[in-house]
């Protein structure tokens, strides 16, 4: 990133090509949409290469680039949110479609997908960020504290906040059980 | 910190020690937080399906189409390179249109050609080295993989041809002797080029991590950086 911040091509397209990938797979997670995931996965670089001067070269690339990632998929959500204001992604969420199976062990995968993605979508910005970047992508809570800049605790109290969330909402679509195991 | 957030981040630590017990946590054992450990579980198996970019080179080539006008525009417009360029144009001109003058003949003075040249071979060496520092790091670093075990070097490749190519321009200014600690390193970024280029776009890992130990062993990133820093003080 170093080089890209002065100005080399070469670097920026090398850097590219190695993060492409995930962001991609971040936004992917966090729009469920292919195509638009593809649009702000571009602005997201691009955005990238015109902040490339305020880049501070000690500082971690992953945690400068996922922040920016957020933000750019953020604007996105809010963007689509007002184009939808008809119907709330919260109210897809309290009218789920019903598993007919009781465990998600066996649930197919593409079956997860669209319940998770549905409880997810009515998840809080700040808490489907975090759910994605912790379980979907692997960062750690320190480095998402560092992306989001503020405390682990934070981090940890949001995450298990956002988990709660995800419980009920499946729960009421059947997918897990909401009852307390003693 | 407020009560309520110490208890969310207790239960998150007894989340996250149940999770590492992997498929031995039980749901009895996670007592009240079966349902939250069933969710993480969901949440994992759901991250594990592979999610790729379709039309990877297509994007890359829409990015960079996006950011490269804007190189340009920067590059003519920065006032240092545009004082270097009227300063060396009338240097170039002014001492013509005196002998002009008299002889009605232009004459650029040669020595002044070969200093010119000389400075744009020294410009030409430097970015070289910078496109250098870039592809050994990229090398070092690699992690796109084609297959379990290849790499993708497509990036590589093409930015080892450039070099290749670029190196070219200032060859012949190698022979003299302020170059002469650089000559070693540039011959030896020769075979680096020379051997990447020969390899296939995925290339079999075991032959990358070969050649960075080829580069490591040798220190050749450190030198390369160095001999940037010398070149740009001469």
């Amino acid at each position: 990133m170093v080089a890209a911040s002065q100005d080399n091509l070469d670097a920026f397209e090398i850097l590219v090509s190695r993060h492409q990938n995930r962001i991609y797979r971040m936004v992917r997670q966090s729009l469920r949409s292919e195509e638009d995931a593809w649009d702000v996965s571009q602005e997201i670089f691009i955005k990238v290469y015109n902040a490339r001067h305020s880049y501070v070269e000690n500082a971690k690339f992953t945690t400068w680039l996922y922040r920016i990632a957020n933000n750019a998929i953020i604007d996105k959500l809010r963007q689509l949110q007002r184009k939808q204001n008809t119907m709330s992604l919260g109210e897809l969420v309290s009218e789920p479609k019903s598993a007919d199976r009781t465990t998600h062990a066996n649930l197919e995968l593409g079956e997860i997908r669209g319940f998770m993605g549905e409880a997810l979508s009515a998840l809080s910005e700040r808490q489907r960020s975090m759910v994605i970047l912790k379980y979907y992508e692997g960062f750690s809570v320190k480095e998402i504290a560092e992306i989001f800049e503020c405390a682990a605790g934070t981090v940890k109290a949001t995450l298990f906040q956002a988990v709660r969330h995800l419980k009920n909402n499946l729960a009421r679509s059947g997918i897990v059980s909401s009852e307390v195991t003693s | 910190m407020k009560e309520n957030q110490f208890e969310l981040i207790q239960e998150f630590d007894r989340l996250e020690s149940l999770l590492e017990k992997g498929a031995e946590a039980s749901r009895k054992e996670a007592g009240e937080l079966a349902g939250e450990l069933d969710v993480v579980r969901l949440l994992m198996r759901d991250a594990s399906q592979d999610i790729q970019m379709p039309r990877q080179q297509a994007f890359r080539d829409q990015v960079m189409q996006q950011v490269r006008p804007v190189k340009r525009k920067n590059w003519w417009m920065a006032p240092g390179l545009a004082v270097a360029a009227a300063l060396v144009l009338a240097l170039l001109l002014i001492p013509q249109q005196k002998k002009a003058a008299t002889t009605g003949v232009i004459q650029v003075d040669p020595e002044l050609l070969a200093r010119a040249e000389s400075v744009d071979n020294r410009d030409a060496m430097i970015a070289y080295l910078e496109q250098a520092e870039v592809l050994l790091t990229s090398i070092r670093e690699f992690d796109m993989q084609c297959s379990e075990d290849q790499t993708d070097l497509t990036l590589e490749k093409k930015l080892a041809r450039t070099m290749l190519m670029r190196q070219k321009t200032f060859i012949t200014d190698m022979d003299k002797p302020r170059f002469y600690q650089a000559r070693d390193l540039f011959a030896q970024l020769e075979t680096i080029l020379v051997d990447l280029n020969g390899l296939d776009v995925c290339t079999d890992t075991m032959d990358l991590e070969f050649l960075n130990e080829h580069i490591s062993k040798n220190r050749i990133l450190s030198k390369v950086r160095m001999v940037a820093q010398d070149i740009q003080l001469s």
